[in-house]
């Protein structure tokens, strides 16, 4: 059974790293606190439903699609909403924004899957998708165990290098750091702005494949994970992405370590959002500036 | 023939001027100070000529052309270098990771080539290129500030109290490379700087910027002959 629960808890933080990654990607680029976030995964749960559908194959086989679908999204809302108001709106304007947004895409995403419901006479809400199982060493493994695993890893390392090793990346974390000098020195920060966007929500569209693989999802699927997910990029820091993909796996053990012992206490589950912010009280009040602040010497 | 030419400019922050009608000119190949009292505009002065500050009127001219709307990158393709006193170098990257975006536009070969060239006029980089900017020294920071600027190929170079918080050495290796820059490549220098006497020696010509307004506009070796200016306005 501690087996089973460690295996989902590795599975969720997966999915949890690559959602907050992107979240402080672009909380640290364009300082927005994007409460829409949540939506870009329940986008990506609908891109690869509606593909696996269409094509009659393995939803994971569209993770590609979901990511580049992902990139494009995140393209258009940043020149079409954030880039206008770059220099002119405070870091509460944007954040209000970003919430109107989500508005906006979450009830999208509802009138696609009304429209996905009618023509193509399929489920669209309370879609899960079926996974296979390996035998190992006697335990019964998803698949998305290993996939996710390996997906996450990619993605994390591919970053890494990207942020480390090129030249657009290292303009990225100056861009950071000070986008005044940057914008000096000829590099295009607006560009370097919609890069980041477009990978935030590839990041979470991709995410969001992996949801129906483990939940029951619905065009509010995205949303309901905002908590955790800002849970995680806070306890790490808010200013590091080595530091959200730690927090990721802190709250996503802490909540389903938590919700087992709950449920085995006769205690009611619904309490799972308290458990992320148990924990995040918890280790903000040993480190107070989050995971970050054990290396960050600001 | 002047290569920079400043014509009654007003600059400040947002609604607030702090340079009043500013006119002045410096010629291509000299040294020319900037010199003043603590919060009179120096450098104020130096932040609208590169694009930072605020322009309420006036217009700056480079090589002959105006540059009063241009951004600052804009102004750094032509050929207008700026070595601000603080916030000149990416702290988090390292020294490297600096001198590779101060090339930013640059292909491969010719970043190479202009690399190889500064660090040969800034050597003692090449002994701490990995190193991130953050655990160097002050004066360590402003070579690696001065190299980025270098690599951007400038014909006048403008510079915001460059030996601020340094050595009184590592200040005086400051000013030596800052000579250098002037007689060996012919850039020509923008100087403001707290040590009012020393930039005056090393000037041919000087402003004296007094509450955002010039009092004096003319050859440095006159200004330090000024007994009366320096000693009401530089305590000197």
């Amino acid at each position: 059974m501690i087996m089973d629960l460690l295996l989902d808890a590795i599975i969720y933080g997966n999915l949890l790293s690559l959602l907050a990654v992107g979240l402080s990607l672009t909380l640290l680029t364009t300082k927005v606190a994007n409460f829409a976030h949540g939506d870009f995964a329940a986008v990506g749960i609908y891109v690869a439903y509606t593909l696996s559908i269409i094509f009659n194959a393995s939803p994971y086989l569209f993770l590609p699609a979901s990511f580049v679908s992902g990139a494009l999204l995140g393209l258009v809302i940043y020149r079409v909403v954030f880039d206008p108001l770059r220099e002119r709106a405070s870091l509460v304007t944007l954040m209000v924004v970003s919430m109107a947004l989500d508005f906006i895409l979450r009830y999208s995403i509802h009138i696609c899957a009304d429209v996905l419901q009618r023509s193509l006479r399929v489920f669209s809400r309370g879609i899960i998708f079926n996974d296979v199982s390996v035998n190992l060493l006697g335990l019964s493994v998803l698949g998305l165990f290993f996939i996710s695993t390996v997906v996450t890893t990619i993605f994390l390392v591919l970053l890494y290098l990207f942020l480390f090793k090129t030249k657009v990346g290292v303009a990225t974390r100056a861009v950071i750091e000070n986008p005044a000098l940057s914008e000096a020195l000829g590099i295009s920060v607006r560009r370097i702005y919609a890069l980041s966007w477009m990978l935030s929500v590839a990041f979470a569209c991709v995410a969001g494949v992996f949801l129906p693989f483990r939940i029951t999802v619905n065009p509010d699927t995205g949303f309901s994970m905002l908590l955790s997910i800002f849970a995680a990029v806070t306890l790490g820091g808010l200013e590091s992405l080595l530091g959200s993909v730690i927090g990721a796996y802190i709250i996503a053990f802490s909540e389903t370590l938590g919700v087992y012992y709950l449920s085995q206490l006769g205690i009611s589950t619904a309490y799972r959002p308290a458990i992320s912010f148990a924990t995040l009280t918890l280790v903000l009040l040993v480190y107070p500036r989050g995971i970050a602040g054990l290396w960050s010497k600001r | 023939m002047e290569i920079m030419v400043v014509k009654c400019l007003s600059a400040g922050y947002e609604s607030m001027r702090v340079i009043n009608d500013v006119s002045f000119g410096v010629e291509e190949g000299e040294i020319f100070a900037v010199v003043g009292p603590n919060g009179s505009g120096k450098s104020t002065l130096l932040k609208a000529l590169f694009g930072l500050a605020k322009v309420f009127s006036g217009q700056v001219f480079f090589n002959g052309h105006d540059i009063t709307k241009l951004p600052s990158f804009k102004r750094i393709k032509c050929g207008l270098g700026y070595l601000a006193q603080t916030g000149n170098v990416f702290e988090n990257l390292t020294v490297w990771e600096n001198l590779l975006l101060a090339g930013y536009e640059y292909s491969g070969d010719h970043f190479d080539e202009r690399l190889e060239a500064v660090l040969d006029f800034l050597p003692e980089i090449r002994s701490f290129m990995s190193r991130r900017v953050a655990s160097l020294s002050g004066g360590e920071r402003q070579m690696v500030a001065l190299a980025m600027i270098l690599l951007k190929t400038p014909t006048m170079l403008m510079f915001d109290e460059p030996t601020a918080a340094l050595a009184p050495k590592i200040a005086a290796s400051v000013f030596d490379r800052v000579v250098r820059l002037n007689e060996e490549s012919g850039i020509t220098v923008l100087l403001v700087e707290q040590n009012t006497r020393k930039a005056l020696e090393l000037a041919e010509r000087a402003l004296l910027l007094v509450s955002g307004s010039v009092r004096f506009y003319g050859s440095a070796e006159d200004l330090l002959n000024h007994k009366d200016l320096l000693s009401m306005y530089l305590g000197l």
